[in-house]
């Protein structure tokens, strides 16, 4: 018993650092090359075609759009995690694990994967892995407050860093050192 | 393993009490190396896309905690500069009282050394590093002036300062270690809120941008990619070697006459216990059993406030510029713990992931104010405790094989008593600035690591002396935020 609570402590924090360095290195500084280099190649590298459709599908229930305002989904969230995950191996264990955890969630609850969920079913299960009680085994081994957290990390970093979201939040941009003003 | 010639000076650690110790051993002439575990990014070269920076290149964070006890950000920077890469770069002085919390106030212990030892070193730091501010702040000890006039107020620090003005508070400009016009070769600070991803210009002081080229000229070597694993002592007892691996993970044994240990407040007694040999069984210069007891961590709450008519503009600021102060003492009678107010701007992503409970709806509902939301931090001085340390994980190891630090460290509820004041304190100040509507943001991140190794007059009742040199081993000693006798209420790099 102690040694899973001390797995579960090792993998919480490994995974939790882990993220937020991927976030610091490929979101941030490199973001506008990780941008082109995703606009030239828009197919998944680590995702199955599966956990790409659960993922997406949790980052538009985090950000969701709309017809006026884009979301998750509409600037391509889920293929800035994915190219995360390719170059972040320790990074992987945590989102496939989740992305599992997530399907069986619902499944166990409603008896059909998470992507097939109405938002609300799937915003009540996002809700449940936030607060640590949803149920599966797959939570056993990624705590699912840890999957929340950095899954809403990666997309809000992904997101709000995302020129089409500047409109929507009124920010005018980084600023340019060349002329010296934001934007 | 490969055996180095000894030097005079082997630091181990490259922020900012590391940094400092090689540049000042290098300029007295000594042959100093510093063993840094993290890379090198000089001349310092950022892009200027905000992102999350709080974990700056922690691209390895060894350590255990007890999830339900502990908060999920745990402060630190692994890399030449150390946390100063992120930091905001707030450098104001203890207060006199902070060093004396057992005298005045009956609780923990008081620091070995006082304001008046400290006011010549914090009046050469503020030089050395280059500290925008202005004197005169009544809730401070009486200072002489700054080296640099003080930043002034950008639109969002107007807007708070109005607030505090209507209190009858004082927001007064935050001393800042950034140049507020031309300092020592680095330029001034052009407000492009890039602060906690790291300066982009070098206006802002820090180990990296300061220290680092300066002891680098007086003759101090860094090795990067250098992971100590242990100190080794002689047979008298005397700190002999400290043993790492190189970047290509080789085992290297670097001699030298003198060892710092300037890891920070986890790092360091991790390593001090990771030397246990037989003359220390219970860790490295830990006869007194209190390497990696009182951990600190500085509880934080930001809030933020929404002004619907007004552009607040958080984008064209540095990280702050200025804090409230009055209650960074403890009276008499109360709760003894300070508290400090201090104006945060961040861009919008930052600011979404400060707000890490929001998503979905309400998200976008609180992102679309952004342009109208103004934010302040309430930070607290939590009191040392027993049972808040930093111990070898007797299971868990580390890619090398070595035992990670596991942390345990628990609020208190008088920490939590001391936060809602805050919160309180926040909120009033948001609504007398014109704010409808306040928000607040979990509770929980660790503002700076402190305690584990403290300094005292006492071998029994403390790691380090007032030099911080460790009681047991004389020619050892540990230098950042692991000295810390108390924590006080304000940011410690300054006293680092």
């Amino acid at each position: 018993m102690a040694g899973a609570i001390t797995r579960r402590r090792f993998v919480e924090t490994t995974l939790k650092s882990v993220a937020l360095s991927a976030a610091a290195v490929w979101l941030g500084p490199g973001l506008g090359r990780t941008r082109a280099a995703i606009a030239a190649d828009p197919a998944p590298e680590f995702f199955t075609p599966a956990e790409a459709v659960t993922i997406a599908a949790a980052c538009a229930r985090i950000i969701p759009g709309s017809p006026a305002e884009p979301g998750a989904t509409e600037v391509g969230v889920v293929r800035v995690i994915d190219f995360l995950c390719a170059r972040t191996p320790t990074l992987r264990p945590l989102y496939r694990g989740g992305a599992a955890g997530l399907d069986e969630t619902a499944r166990t609850l409603h008896g059909t994967p998470f992507a097939g969920l109405p938002p609300a079913r799937q915003d009540e299960v996002l809700s449940a892995v936030q607060a640590g009680k949803a149920a599966g085994a797959a939570w056993r081994q990624i705590p699912s407050p840890v999957f929340f957290n950095v899954l809403q990390l990666h997309t809000k970093a992904a997101y709000y860093t995302n020129p089409a979201s500047f409109r929507f939040t009124g920010y005018p941009g980084p600023y340019d050192h060349t002329h010296r003003k934001h934007g | 393993m490969a055996k180095l010639e000894r030097v005079d000076v082997c630091v181990v650690g490259a922020g900012p009490g590391g940094a400092t110790v090689a540049l000042k051993c290098a300029q007295a002439g000594m042959n100093v190396v510093v063993l840094e575990a993290g890379p090198l990014r000089y001349p310092v070269k950022y892009d200027e896309n905000e992102f999350f920076a709080f974990a700056w290149d922690s691209t390895e964070v060894p350590a255990v905690y007890d999830p339900e006890t502990t908060a999920k950000n745990i402060n630190r920077g692994k890399c030449v500069g150390g946390s100063t890469i992120h930091w905001t770069q707030v450098c104001p002085r203890f207060h006199e009282s902070h060093f004396r919390m057992k005298s005045l106030h009956g609780v923990a212990e008081d620091w070995p050394i006082g304001w008046k030892d400290l006011a010549p070193y914090y009046d050469r730091v503020e030089r050395l590093w280059g500290v925008a501010g202005l004197s005169g702040n009544p809730f401070q000890t009486p200072r002489g002036p700054y080296p640099m006039p003080p930043h002034p107020f950008t639109t969002p620090s107007k807007i708070l300062k109005r607030g505090a003005d209507k209190l009858g508070w004082n927001f007064h400009p935050a001393p800042m270690g950034a140049n507020s016009v031309p300092y020592d070769g680095r330029p001034a600070c052009e407000y492009c809120n890039n602060c906690l991803a790291g300066c982009p210009t070098g206006a802002k002081a820090g180990a990296l941008s300061v220290l680092y080229p300066k002891a680098v000229r007086a003759g101090a070597e860094f090795r990067t990619g250098c992971f100590a694993t242990s100190v080794n002592l002689d047979a008298k007892g005397r700190a002999r070697s400290v043993s790492y691996l190189d970047e290509t993970g080789a085992g290297m044994e670097q001699a030298a006459r003198i060892i710092v240990v300037s890891g920070n407040a986890i790092e360091s007694p991790r390593l001090l216990l990771l030397s246990a040999n037989p003359l220390f069984p219970d860790g490295l210069a830990n006869s007194s059993g209190l390497v990696g007891k009182n951990l600190m961590r500085h509880p934080i709450q930001v809030h933020a406030g929404m002004l619907p008519d007004e552009i607040t503009e958080n984008w064209r600021s540095a990280s702050t510029h200025g804090v409230v102060l009055d209650f960074h003492v403890s009276k008499k009678g109360e709760y003894p713990g300070g508290l400090m107010l201090e104006h945060l701007s961040y861009g919008p992503t930052t600011h979404s992931l400060v707000m890490s409970h929001l998503w979905g709806e309400a998200l976008k509902d609180h992102m679309r104010q952004y342009r109208n939301l103004v934010m302040l931090y309430a930070m607290i001085e939590d009191l040392p405790q027993d049972t808040n340390e930093v111990t070898l994980d007797p299971k868990v190891k580390d890619a090398r094989g070595l035992p990670v630090a596991r942390i345990r460290s628990v609020y208190t509820k008088e920490d939590f008593a001391l936060l809602a004041k805050g919160s309180t304190r926040a909120k009033a100040l948001l609504a007398a600035a014109g704010a409808t509507r306040t928000f607040s943001a979990p509770i929980g991140d660790t503002g700076h690591l402190l305690g584990t190794c403290r300094m005292g007059t006492n071998p029994k009742t403390s790691v380090l002396n007032p030099f911080c040199q460790t009681h047991d081993v004389r020619n050892l000693f540990v230098v950042d935020g692991s000295n810390f006798v108390t924590s006080a209420s304000v940011n410690p790099t300054l006293t680092i």
